[in-house]
């Protein structure tokens, strides 16, 4: 009897499987399960770089993702662009995935739009779009932007924008910021721009969680700091609305650590299921062996 | 000789690459090949879309199984195509269209003489060796006798950035002194000033607003060709052509602004505009609504009081945020600091003809500035005391206080702009309270209707009246660019094709994979051997110290074990473990890609040539 | 009853319960999008939009937001089988992607890069106003790239596709070239240049015990691995204990990466469900 219904659960239909995970990550969100959260060594790293930063510097923004990782890589987007408008720098967005403009317009609405609408376009923030090319695209602007963006994606002339004078190449940033999903991102930043230029470029980075462990070895000679999925997310979040929001943020502000509820409970299931599924295995197999 | 010629180019291509990462005069080479690299990456795309359609387009002839799913294919590809590729829907780029301006086609070919203006001069021809700036190239042009410049052209009217453009050319003094006699001959006449202008690359003649009588005489009266009076034609009648806008009631306190009273007629349900509206007048006709002041103490709580007492109350949170916000609003002290900073005498920078009179009477060492001869204009006792009487008091016009500044102390051009403008940059009232009443909804907190009411009246007012005078703007408006908007512009169907089938589709393909991982989970990972059990050991920490899960299993653990917490754990295996694996493999791999990348190079792989049989 | 007939219930009563929160939701949210008016461009108004008495209702969003979730639910449906609703979602996303990306390559790069290079005066007045419509010297040498993007174009012809190999050529090479450089730099002297860490790390202290063993350690992992995969030479005796340790180091990073991969996946699937309650119908916890 013990041994049928044991052969019954390890060969359970994967659907019953299935229906767990969309539980454990629906019932949180409808709960609204939220968690405390400390920031790790490397956040804090990314937001002390940041903080580094003086009003008026110039900041790349490369938002390379696109909506098949906007879950964990779009409250990194949000908290990068709050951060910078704080701290009153130049923001450059670009991207190198062909779905990312719509992401930069996102994270222009939601944060600059709404929250900050004394600053200029043009003059405080700049959308130069998309180009592809993949590495490629690292590989001229590192030394020569204009030979590729010759307006902003709105299609003015670059020469007009104000906050585009004077500006030769990526190196004339003061900080590049890699909000990657994959290929190509933060890796391509690393080997094209701060590797050949490791004195003129300053870079930090947050990506998905399945680019993070690959990424790891460049920190910290060649990645100041790195954001690891959504984790890393939650965390820089908590850093800049401690530091600079007074009393309850938007919920926009709020999306990382939002996200960390169903992932606790999904963690738990997803190490359930392990020791289930070997239970069952090692049971079945000890069964089989007498 | 199919596939000698292509072995040739990649490998040129590749060698081109690594000699630009060594020698740094071939930089541009590189820069080259990878800009042709990026543009082929794009035509990759269409390569990619074109082979889509042809293999659903064959699947829905042949009508072989599944052809009505490669029918929506085509379909769905067609239309999102369509309306991309022809930017249905989308309007014309604002930054581009030059509104409020009226442009009457004129090249510069069709220049009168008599825009044409002439320099001599007595230059060394090497200097005309570099590359004119495109922004001049079509109407600049010398005259070159024995190695020497002789003359310098201008046809049509310079601007200040043509002029820069010129200047920045070359530093040697005897050139930028003759560019600026040249662009003070080719300056647009006073009368004209501000008003007409010519664009060369848009090759036309532009007036702001609406061309007076005075300005058309001395238009005509620059010359009788015929191309330049066809234009001047088009340009009155088009700059005087009425457009009428119907409006719902305007707001109390608008006025029709001095500067546009003979351009407007505004009647109960209705505004006649002589002429295109531009960016400056919309802003003059919506800039109506009264503008935020500092609040006393007493009148930050006056303020709390009467919305607290509507209906709904507030609770303390929301008392304070109200507080907080209206006390963080702009205050006197800024203000007269921001006149202290205009008051600041300047430097006059010299003109470079002063310059090279200077060198030329034999000064070794120029100044290129001189120092201010009078002393900065600070504000005094009483002119301080009076901004900061003036500002609280809400029934005192702002824009009145320069006559009374002027009259108490000692008062600069500079300072009554810098007060506009710093005026201009102030909240009006309706947005400041539309902060509030955003701020006050946040956390789960809310505000009943008469709050809102309260708080929003005027910011729907406002933003109504906005609406309207862009309306106005855009109808009185000549469409010079229809192509020239954003092609992934918010609101068009291009983007609704995006944010609504493009974004979710996509989005949820790939959440697909939580539910794959958990059922790999389950059936496929099993710990059969010690490396294995070590592989699922430490996703069993990282996936618990990754979480809040990991911080309340070992919070218990004291202080000298603290190395042992979950998280730190996490953080050894992150940084340490994980670094030195994936260093390895990093090193690995890139010794393959070196490999293979010299292999595809020198021909000896070959394998993308194909199976040579074609 | 059938499977049919329970999916066929099923399915009503979902989309019963999606009218009817549609229509009873009290903030009148749910299945809705507002929009407002803004320089006369649409966009997302939100509540203080609404309770200012400017937002309206965008009919043509609405359906969007509809859309979209009926899209979402359909790939879902996957979960349980494939099945033609899963199929006509599919057939969408690879037609919408594949126009998608051509569009944005036409309007961001060759537009732009490459005829407004060749023919800047036609470009400048059809759809690039801010340009010059003079054209620069090297302006002439981007016929090259041309004349190779329509030979790459003639892959779709079977009996030119020939051609094609030629820029084909270009871009493996160029490829091979960029990356050559790059990852000797980047990852193999740079990633060797940082394994440079002090085995013992004095203070001014003393020595910094921990540190001198994480460094030690991570040298030590290293090598290992990197022992592990030269495969010229035997792995016996000495050699096979290092690569051994080198072995288990490697699949502790596998464990690693494999705990970090579920913690992607797992947030993407947390936006969808978010998209479908708080956007969609706006179920919010609070």
């Amino acid at each position: 009897m013990k041994q049928i219904i044991i052969n019954k659960l390890a060969n359970l239909d994967r659907r019953w499987v299935f229906l767990s995970m969309l539980l454990a990550v629906a019932i949180p969100i409808l709960l609204g399960l939220e968690f405390p959260e400390t920031p790790t060594q490397q956040a804090i790293n990314v937001f002390d770089e940041v903080e580094r930063l003086k009003e008026g510097d110039r900041v790349l923004l490369a938002l390379d993702y696109d909506p098949s990782s906007e879950g964990e890589l779009s409250p990194m987007a949000t908290s990068f662009v709050l951060h910078c408008a704080k701290k009153k720098v130049k923001m450059y967005f670009l991207t190198l995935y062909p779905g990312g403009p719509p992401m930069i317009q996102q994270a222009i609405q939601r944060v600059i739009l709404t929250d900050f609408p004394n600053l200029v376009y043009g003059e405080d923030y700049v959308d130069l779009g998309y180009k592809p090319g993949y590495e490629g695209v690292v590989k001229v602007i590192i030394t020569n932007l204009r030979e590729l963006y010759t307006t902003d994606a709105r299609g003015t002339n670059i020469d007009q924008i104000p906050m585009c004078q004077g500006v030769e190449s990526i190196q004339d940033m003061d900080l590049l910021i890699a909000v990657s999903a994959g290929y190509p991102g933060c890796k391509e930043w690393v080997q094209y721009a701060k590797t050949p230029f490791p004195d003129k470029i300053n870079l930090v980075a947050g990506v998905t969680g399945v680019q993070a462990p690959y990424l790891y070895p460049y920190v910290p000679k060649q990645l100041i700091g790195l954001l690891g999925a959504i984790k890393g997310a939650a965390e820089y979040e908590t850093l800049v609305v401690g530091k600079y929001i007074e009393g309850e943020p938007k919920a926009v502000y709020q999306e990382g650590r939002r996200r960390m509820g169903p992932q606790l409970v999904a963690h738990l299931l997803m190490v359930f299921l392990i020791i289930a599924g070997n239970t069952l295995y090692f049971l079945q197999s000890s069964h089989k062996k007498s | 000789m199919r596939r000698t010629v292509p072995l040739l180019i990649a490998a040129i291509c590749g060698i081109v690459l690594i000699v630009t990462a060594f020698i740094p005069a071939t930089v541009s080479w590189g820069e080259t090949a990878a800009v042709w690299f990026d543009i082929l990456a794009a035509i990759a795309f269409i390569l990619g879309g074109g082979n889509l359609l042809k293999i659903h387009l064959r699947r829905v002839s042949d009508q072989s199984e599944g052809w009505a799913y490669s029918l929506i294919t085509v379909v769905t590809f067609l239309l999102t195509l369509g309306v991309g590729l022809f930017k249905l829907g989308i309007s014309p780029g604002s930054d581009q269209e030059f509104y409020g301006e009226t442009f009457a086609h004129l090249t510069v070919e069709q220049m009168p003489e008599e825009l044409t203006f002439d320099l001599p001069v007595s230059l060394a021809a090497e200097l005309l060796d570099e590359e004119i700036p495109a922004s001049v190239r079509q109407q600049f042009s010398v005259k070159i006798e024995d190695k020497t410049v002789t003359q310098l052209r201008f046809r049509g009217w310079m601007n200040g950035g043509q002029r820069q453009d010129l200047l920045n050319l070359h530093q040697k003094l005897d050139w930028q002194c003759a560019i600026e006699q040249l662009a003070d001959l080719a300056a647009i006449p006073d009368q004209l000033a501000g008003e007409v202008r010519y664009l060369p690359d848009h090759r036309a003649l532009s007036v702001s607003g609406s061309l007076n009588e005075e300005e058309e005489t001395f238009l005509r009266n620059i010359s009788d060709s015929q191309s330049w009076q066809r234009a001047t034609d088009r340009l009155v009648e088009r700059s005087r052509a009425v457009t009428s806008y119907p409006i719902s009631t305007p707001p109390e306190s608008f006025l029709v602004p001095q500067s546009y009273e003979d351009r407007i007629i505004l009647t109960e349900n209705n505004i006649d505009v002589i002429g295109p509206v531009g960016p400056e007048m919309k802003a003059a006709l919506v800039d109506v609504f009264p503008r935020t002041r500092p609040f006393t103490e007493e009148q930050v709580q006056q303020y709390v009081d009467e919305l607290a007492a509507l209906p709904g109350g507030l609770t303390d949170v929301q008392k304070n945020t109200t507080a907080g916000l209206l006390k963080s609003d702009w205050t006197a002290d800024q203000l007269i600091a921001a006149l202290n900073d205009a008051g600041v005498r300047q430097e006059r920078t010299k003109s470079a003809c002063e310059l090279l009179a200077e060198m030329q009477a034999g000064e070794k060492n120029l100044q290129l500035t001189v120092p201010p001869t009078e002393p900065d204009v600070t504000l005094n006792a009483a002119q301080e005391d009076y901004i900061q009487q003036t500002v609280s008091n809400s029934d005192s016009d702002l824009s009145a206080m320069v006559q009374t500044l002027s009259t108490l102390g000692d008062w600069l051009p500079a300072q009554e702009a810098a007060l506009q403008s710093f005026l201009q940059k102030t909240p009006t009232i309706p947005m400041r309270n539309r902060l509030i009443a955003s701020a006050l909804i946040t956390g789960g907190e809310t505000l009943s209707e008469e709050q809102f009411e309260f708080l929003l009246a005027g910011y729907r007012e406002q933003h109504n009246w906005q609406e309207q005078m862009y309306g106005l703007m855009v109808k009185s408006h000549q469409v010079k660019y229809p192509w020239s908007g954003e092609y992934i512009a918010v609101g068009s169907p291009f983007w609704w094709s995006y944010e609504y089938a493009f974004k979710p589709l996509t989005a949820t393909m790939f959440s697909l994979l939580a539910f794959y991982v958990a059922s790999a989970a389950f059936r496929a990972f099993r710990a059969k051997n010690f490396e294995a059990l070590l592989l699922l050991g430490t996703a069993f920490i990282i996936l618990l110290g990754r979480t809040f899960a990991g911080v309340m299993l070992t919070s218990g653990l004291p202080e000298s074990l603290s190395a042992f917490r979950l998280e730190n754990i996490t953080m050894f295996i992150m940084s340490i473990i994980n670094t030195a694996g994936n260093r390895a493999i990093m090193i690995g791999i890139s010794l393959g890609i070196v490999s293979t990348s010299l292999k595809i190079l020198l021909g000896v792989d070959r394998s993308y040539l194909g199976s040579g049989d074609e | 009853m059938t499977e049919r007939t329970v999916w066929t219930i099923l399915i009503l009563a979902m989309i019963a319960m999606a009218f009817s929160r549609t229509m009873f939701d009290p903030s009148q949210s749910a299945g809705r999008e507002y929009v407002k008016q803004v320089d006369g461009e649409w966009v997302k108004a939100d509540l203080i939009d609404r309770n200012a008495g400017i937002a309206e209702v965008s009919y043509d969003r609405t359906a969007g937001l509809w859309i979209a979730a009926v899209f979402t639910l359909c790939i879902f449906s996957f979960m349980y089988r494939d099945n033609p609703f899963y199929k006509v979602a599919e057939s969408t996303v690879v037609g919408v992607s594949a126009a998608y990306y051509m569009v944005v390559g036409f309007w961001s790069t060759l537009v732009p890069n490459l005829f407004a290079k060749l023919m800047p005066g036609v470009i400048q007045q059809w759809a690039m106003p801010g340009l010059s419509p003079e054209i620069e010297p090297t302006g002439i040498y981007y016929i090259v790239p041309l004349i190779l993007g329509i030979m790459l174009l003639m892959r779709l012809v079977p009996s030119m596709s020939w051609i094609s190999l030629w820029p084909l050529a270009f871009i493996i090479g160029t490829t091979a070239g960029l990356r050559m450089i790059a990852y000797l730099e980047a990852d193999f002297l740079s990633q060797i240049e940082n394994s440079f860490v002090p085995l013992i790390v004095f203070t001014e202290t003393g020595i910094d015990y921990w540190q001198s063993f994480q460094n030690t350690f991570m040298i030590v992992s290293i090598l290992s691995c990197l022992v592990y995969f030269f495969f010229s030479i035997e792995h016996k005796g000495a050699v096979a204990g290092v690569s051994k340790f080198g072995i288990w180091i490697l699949m502790m990073t596998f464990g690693a990466m494999f705990g970090m991969t579920v913690m992607g996946r797992i947030a993407l699937l947390a936006i969808r469900l978010e998209f479908l309650f708080r956007e969609w119908m706006n179920i919010r916890p609070y």
